[in-house]
């Protein structure tokens, strides 16, 4: 008897901590449409109960890697991690018994994006790749490249005006890159926007302030219910003027857990906290699922508290003798007793303080 | 070893060594013109830009991208 009572208190708890534990962001916008017979794929389930679509932040660490599964059962598997994280994603991958991938994306060729790509495509058959036209002088990219060959593929151009997906269900397009030629790789990253009925998400990449203002500029619509910080929440992406247009509900945020970069860092989630957006992260909470009936998105995570955001290190650091700031990483970090914590750069100017001249923050 | 620059974040130019592990420089210890995909070879404390080996590299990889890409 006692056991029994055991197991029936075991299960309202279980019971309670899965409703605690996940958030549903209600799409005030508009009502649901209603499908039209005959639009739907023929390998989709009946209308009545199909599949919610499910994006994927998978944690990687330091690194990126997001994976969607349509209603239909296609996938699209954006980015790949670093080069260390193939059995995470081969094992997440295989248990969505995924077999093949329908739309592989390389944002861009940095290591902490492609890492695992040349495995992954090595293992996985895939459908079409898409990459911006963007060129690396690593092994790993050298080696995402050779991965293509051997298999066959050939790659398509991600950029902004390009359509992968238009059904009336799904869509799924470029919004960036806008220019053919940058400075830095970040913003060569491809952005696409997924609209799934009345439910939309942004991927942005690494794409910095540079993007992001051509794309404002071009007057694309990047408004969106979830977006996908771009550079795991780094102070160089998603300003002030680009977060007021995407209008995000909530915001994912993929990092390594204490990472040696400060990601993310505290303005971008001073600006998130700001406007009021829900934050979930990959460092503090793992791989993050939401999933959209075409309605509304449910996540399965709480979002982080505005409280504890805050709590992270310092976006920079002072030394009170010679009033110059440095970044966390510096190589010319003031003594212990000489430190002071400055949270943002403004702060540190205000209280009379220079950048360092090594660090350049 | 060389290293070849496949990013900057903050102050370090996270490199990736010959047998393809990540490392972070800091980059007062690197040329201040250094670029993503330049190649770095280790001169005592510093580093130096492989011009050479650098532009050997970037003709390989565009001769590999121009066969893969779709028109």
């Amino acid at each position: 008897m006692k056991r029994k009572q055991c197991r029936l208190l075991a299960l309202i708890l279980v019971l309670l901590i899965g409703i605690l534990s996940s958030c549903t962001i209600q799409n005030t916008i508009t009502e649901a449409v209603p499908s039209i017979p005959g639009t739907t794929p023929e390998s989709s389930p009946s209308n009545k109960d199909a599949a919610p679509l499910k994006a994927h932040f998978i944690d990687v660490g330091q690194g990126d890697c997001s994976f969607i599964q349509l209603a239909d059962g296609r996938s699209i598997l954006i980015d790949g991690g670093n080069r260390a994280d193939f059995p995470v994603i081969s094992n997440y991958l295989q248990g969505q018994k995924v077999k093949k991938i329908d739309y592989l994306i390389a944002t861009h060729p940095h290591e902490d994006h492609i890492g695992a790509l040349p495995a992954i495509i090595k293992n996985f058959e895939i459908g079409n790749i898409y990459m911006p036209k963007a060129m690396s002088n690593t092994k790993i990219f050298e080696e995402l490249l050779s991965s293509i060959k051997t298999k066959g593929y050939s790659i398509n151009t991600a950029a902004a005006g390009v359509v992968m997906i238009d059904e009336a269900d799904v869509k799924l397009a470029f919004l960036a890159p806008n220019t053919a030629d940058y400075d830095e790789l970040n913003n060569y990253s491809a952005v696409m926007k997924l609209t799934y009925k009345n439910t939309s998400f942004l991927f942005t990449g690494d794409a910095e302030d540079v993007s992001e203002k051509e794309m404002l500029i071009k007057n694309l619509d990047v408004k969106v219910d979830v977006l996908k910080v771009g550079h795991h929440g780094g102070r160089t992406s998603t300003t002030k003027e680009f977060l007021a247009r995407v209008a995000p509900k909530a915001a994912v945020i993929s990092a390594g857990k204490d990472n040696d970069y400060g990601h993310p860092h505290k303005e971008t989630l001073d600006k998130l906290n700001a406007e009021k957006v829900q934050i979930y992260r990959t460092d503090l909470q793992g791989s993050i699922i939401c999933s959209s009936d075409g309605s509304s998105i449910k996540i399965d995570k709480m979002p982080i508290a505005a409280a504890e955001n805050k709590d992270v290190r310092a976006a920079y650091i002072g030394n009170i003798n010679s009033k110059v700031f440095h970044l966390p990483s510096c190589s010319a970090l003031p003594k212990p007793e000489n430190k002071v914590k400055l949270s943002t750069r403004t702060d540190a100017q205000n209280a009379g303080y220079q950048p360092c001249q090594r660090c350049k923050p | 070893m060389r290293y070849i620059i496949d990013r900057f974040e903050g102050s370090y130019a996270v490199c990736e060594d010959e047998k393809g592990n990540m490392i972070n420089i800091e980059i007062a210890h690197i040329p201040r013109d250094a670029k993503e995909g330049d190649v770095l070879m280790r001169v005592v404390e510093h580093y130096a830009i492989d011009i050479n080996e650098t532009q050997i590299r970037k003709a390989k990889i565009q001769k590999m991208m121009e066969e893969l890409w779709k028109s």
